[in-house]
């Protein structure tokens, strides 16, 4: 066998390379992992991300079930207000809450649905009855919320998990148009050259040197925020980079042989773009790209925080970080939680986009 | 060099008209209005405030006065804040987004070529591996969430440093805005600046210069001054943007600057005064770039030529 095997190909060379840059490995499993938790890991948290537990408020990040035995007394005595009756005696077993519940006018039992509609106990079972009074049984749910919970009482891993989903698509979708439209300009403009390839890019010039996070704001202020406004905006402002450096490998590629040949062969413009220039762009590309995406979702979760990005009920680790900023005094982890993820996937996405750097540069053998 | 300069200014002009008319017809084709308050007007003041603002003329009519006015240098009557002109409100903000502009922007020079160069000749050395993450982690620092956290740590823990506000400038006021706009480009300008300089120390010249027994130091500066060349042109840009001001920045620390006006300007449908920061925020990106294409034809002779 060790007589057929083959030099590995570029690709295959590039794949090993990358494989070598141990940071780079590790960022790419990283972001591999917050991708997943964000696509499946709302279904498994237990929490639904609009779901708010009134009486679990802010609570800080922690591994024990909720409610633990701090917040039960408060918890009850709210519901049983609301039943309209005392509550004579509380005993806890196990994790079942023996209540003894009395009030001058009865206890309507109807009344005792008040105790599940909280979300903190189950079904309550009638033990006793005297004198107008109930003695139920009720048992404690164990609810868990490993990040804490937001000023509504909702689940933060969860909302963080549904949020990196809206963050995550953004910046892959508006960085994808970026890289479209940014390819086909550079392309064009380094294979036809001359006085297009002049005005072309002295166009880009002069949109770099508009104020363009001025512009995305003011059409997000002025029309209504909603995500394709964004993704547009965003996409238009981004694919300047990609452009010019499309444009420059396209200038080099265009007197090589393969492609003079091609030219001869009498292939027209269109079909020597698509299958000889641009194909042989995907190194830089590639990098650019990967750079391109932390650059999209940091400026997807800016305009998320000033509050013209992403609306509720939708959520973006912006909009987090924002509710977070808020009430940072109160509850610091409703920054840090939100913030964390977006470090996290941005981090990894500039090491991943460092490696590939490396990996790709022909110097580097 | 004279006719560089010139020839430059000039072409700033399309730009310059290009932004004055993509952000006035935007902002006018959106509906809403300056005066859409939540308990709406009186139809018959409404109608007079439209008259004595020019609200209430054609559009291209507007559009050709402002132009009119904008070529004497008047940027017109703010709608937001009564009685007082656009230019007024520019000449205050603008004195605390360059200070805090030009402070963060020396900050982040200083330390992130310092940085690179010594990254740069000490390969695989401690800085150059803690500038390998360090770099990736400051660009993924946003703003919006460093500025909260030196809050809550120098501000409210620590009871250090004020937690906002501008307080005519003192240096109290300054660090922490001025902390959290330099950060991000520490770690992009020592990246920039460590592969600049690696590279040019690979050169043939500095190779040579190395080879014939010259003092390191004088090799390394002779390499430092073509490796500084996209540096500087990084700076350009940078510069127009740390200069006019984050808009996040100067919200979260509640600073009076020019990002803030743009934005409670944006927000209260204020035409002019969104037009003139929009208007000098563009023209000091232009002003910039040139000034560091000017200082990059001063580095590399090259280039001058070329001019």
């Amino acid at each position: 066998m060790t007589a057929t095997r083959s030099v590995p190909g570029p690709a295959r060379r590039a794949v090993l390379r990358f494989a070598r840059e141990r940071t780079a490995v590790v960022a790419l499993a990283v972001l591999i992992l917050i991708a997943l938790a964000c696509l499946v890991g709302p279904g498994l948290t237990g929490h639904d991300p609009e779901r708010a537990y009134p009486d679990l408020r802010q609570l800080p990040a922690g591994l024990t079930a909720q409610p633990d035995a701090e917040r039960l007394r408060p918890a009850l005595e709210r519901l049983a207000f609301r039943m309209r009756a005392r509550l004579d005696a509380v005993e806890r077993d196990g994790d079942t809450m023996r209540l003894t519940l009395a009030s001058d006018a009865g206890v309507d039992r109807r009344s005792l649905v008040y105790l599940p509609r909280s979300a903190l106990f189950g079904t309550p079972v009638v033990v006793d009855e005297r004198d107008g009074g109930l003695v139920v049984a009720v048992p404690i749910r164990r609810l868990h919320f490993p990040l804490g919970t937001d000023i509504q009482g909702r689940d933060l891993l969860t909302r963080c998990l549904v949020a990196g989903r809206i963050s995550l698509a953004i910046g892959l979708a508006a960085s994808l148009v970026a890289l479209l439209i940014g390819v086909a300009y550079g392309a064009t403009a380094g294979f036809v050259g001359g006085a297009v390839d002049a005005a072309m890019m002295r166009g880009v010039d002069v949109l770099y040197a508009l104020p363009f996070v001025f512009f995305v704001i003011l059409l997000l202020v002025f029309f209504r925020p909603s995500l394709l406004l964004m993704l547009v905006a965003i996409a238009a402002v981004e694919w300047l980079d990609m452009a010019r450096v499309v444009r420059a490998v396209t200038l080099s590629l265009r007197e090589r042989d393969f492609v003079r040949a091609a030219r001869a062969l009498g292939l027209g413009t269109p079909r020597i773009l698509l299958h000889h220039i641009v194909p042989n762009t995907l190194g830089p590309v590639t990098v650019t790209a990967t750079l391109l995406v932390p650059q999209v979702i940091l400026l997807e979760s800016f305009l998320s925080f000033l509050g013209l990005g992403v609306q509720e009920p939708q959520t973006s680790w912006g909009v987090l970080i924002a509710e977070g900023a808020r009430s940072i005094e109160a509850a610091p982890h409703l920054l840090a939680a939100p913030a964390a993820f977006l470090i996290a996937t941005l981090v990894a996405l500039n090491l991943i986009g460092d490696g590939l750097a490396d990996a790709l540069d022909p110097r580097g053998d | 060099m004279i006719r560089f300069i010139l020839r430059r200014l000039l072409q700033a002009v399309p730009t310059l008209l290009a932004v004055v008319t993509v952000s006035f017809f935007l902002m006018r084709l959106a509906p809403g209005g300056p005066f859409d308050l939540e308990r709406p007007l009186a139809p018959a003041a409404m109608e007079n405030l439209r008259r004595v603002y020019g609200l209430d003329r054609p559009l291209l009519a507007q559009f050709g006065s402002y132009l009119a006015a904008l070529a004497r240098g008047d940027l017109g009557p703010s709608f937001s804040f009564r009685d007082q002109n656009v230019l007024d409100l520019i000449a205050r903000g603008l004195p605390v987004s360059a200070t805090l502009g030009a402070l963060a922007l020396g900050l982040a020079t200083v330390l992130g070529v310092g940085l690179g160069i010594a990254a740069a000749l000490r390969r695989g050395g401690f800085v150059d591996r803690l500038l390998g993450f360090g770099a990736a982690l400051t660009l993924s620092l946003p703003s919006f969430v460093v500025a909260p956290l030196l809050q809550i740590a120098f501000g409210l823990t620590l009871r250090w440093l004020p937690l906002g506000g501008w307080g005519d400038g003192a240096p109290s006021h300054l660090i922490l805005p001025v902390v959290t706009l330099a950060l991000p480009q520490v770690g992009a300008l020592a990246r920039l600046t460590r592969a600049s300089l690696a590279e040019a120390l690979r050169t043939q010249p500095v190779r040579t210069m190395r080879s014939l027994g010259l003092p390191p130091a004088r090799v390394t500066r002779h390499a430092l001054r073509g490796a500084l060349l996209p540096v500087v042109a990084y700076l350009g840009p940078l510069a127009a943007a740390l200069l006019t001001g984050s808009v996040v920045v100067e919200t979260i620390f509640g600073l009076p600057g020019i990002g803030r006006y743009f934005v409670e300007g944006a927000l209260n449908r204020d035409y002019t005064l969104v037009m003139g920061t929009v208007l000098l925020v563009a023209g000091l990106v232009i002003l910039l770039n040139l000034a560091a294409d000017l200082a990059c034809a001063w580095l590399d002779p090259r280039l001058r030529m070329a001019a």
